[in-house]
């Protein structure tokens, strides 16, 4: 299964979600198959589950999907036992699992050995965690759980990227300021500063 | 910790519109946990790491909403990969209120080299800070943090000292 197969099976379900995004390939794939302010791009390694669940958290009418990736739930593996704890209906978790640091040269992930991160964010308390292994199956689970209310945690093993990186995108600081001006926009709030004298 | 203090750290989140907190425990912040854990008009979420702490607050921030990060000062370090990536890297802030351990007077002394670091940390990762250590200022640090915050878009700490936090020093 590729992992760019996934994101194209996930885009025509995008309406108005807020999408965040892991980072390295994961999201030049991402901005590639489905550009639009409401994706936000690299929070750094490791902190994607903690900041989507963080924002699905605020705006509980509002579907987040998280696009992570091995690397990035390895590196803070405590953040899992809180999103047990703590399971937001509206927090839809992809992990795409490519086994591989790819974009510093494909250095085997513990995920390439023993560890199952389905299986540890089963037993961090992520009930509905499972792990999908075909485009079909990716695509089911998908459907499934973009359509209902409920924590979703699923794990798609993919195979490592073939041919050259899709195009560049914007940096982080550019696709933040456009994801939070996209949020201000359909929420009808202010988060940034505005000057008063 | 003074019954007062305690009124005076959530009447002043109050004020200032914070509505989602995240904690990892701290003994000299016990009673303020367990009052905003039973306040309704928070969002609590406690976590077992500072690093995933700052990160659901950012999350909260994007969301729009304010929101406070308490914990001990070995969660500065805890959190210094977490605070670069998304306060330098990114562009997301967060607020956190810290008791200041190791603070002349701490009677523990596992606490000194949490004294001795938090600072040069703060500083290492260009986190400004406020110190109180009156009573009668919380509200207002409060109030300077999150102004702050939202004016530079970066992390903002208010740092409780032992004067604040413990009655028998």
């Amino acid at each position: 299964m590729e992992r760019i197969d996934c994101l194209k099976a996930l885009v025509p379900h995008i309406k108005d979600q807020l999408v965040i995004v892991s980072l390295g390939r994961t999201a030049e794939e991402w901005a590639y198959v489905c550009p639009r302010d409401g994706n936000l791009f690299s929070s750094g390694m490791g902190n994607h589950i903690p900041v989507a669940l963080g924002l699905a958290k605020v705006l509980p009418h509002r579907q987040v999907i998280l696009l992570d990736t091995d690397g990035s739930v390895l590196m803070l593996l405590s953040a899992l036992p809180t999103l047990g704890a703590f399971p937001a209906p509206n927090l839809k978790v992809f992990v795409f699992d490519n086994e591989a640091y790819e974009g510093t040269g494909s250095h085997p992930t513990a995920t390439s050995g023993s560890a199952d991160i389905a299986a540890m964010a089963q037993g961090a308390g992520v009930s509905g965690a499972k792990t999908v292994r075909d485009l079909d199956s990716f695509k089911a689970a998908a459907e499934a759980v973009l359509t209902k209310e409920g924590l979703a945690f699923i794990v798609a093993k993919v195979e490592l990227s073939k041919g050259p990186m899709p195009r560049a995108r914007a940096g982080h600081r550019e696709a933040l300021l456009r994801f939070v001006r996209y949020v201000e926009a359909t929420e009808k709030i202010n988060i940034l500063h505005t000057e008063h004298h | 910790m003074k019954e007062s203090v305690i009124n005076e750290v959530v009447g002043g989140l109050k004020e200032a519109g914070v509505k989602f907190v995240s904690f990892v425990p701290d003994s000299w912040f016990k009673h303020i946990y367990f009052r905003l854990s039973e306040d309704p008009d928070f969002i609590t979420m406690p976590c077992s790491n500072e690093g995933v702490g700052v990160g659901l607050c950012c999350g909260a921030w994007l969301g729009g909403v304010k929101a406070v990060m308490l914990m001990e000062n070995t969660g500065v370090r805890m959190a210094c990969d977490q605070l670069a990536r998304l306060g330098m890297s990114v562009g997301l802030p967060a607020f956190m209120m810290i008791p200041y351990r190791g603070d002349i007077g701490d009677k523990l002394s596992y606490s000194v080299a949490h004294g001795q670091t938090m600072i040069p940390v703060l500083d290492a990762l260009r986190i400004p800070y406020l110190i109180v250590r009156e009573e009668n200022c919380i509200r207002q640090a409060i109030r300077r943090c999150l102004t702050t915050l939202s004016v530079t878009n970066y992390h903002v700490a208010l740092v409780m000292g032992a004067e604040v936090c413990v009655e028998d020093l």
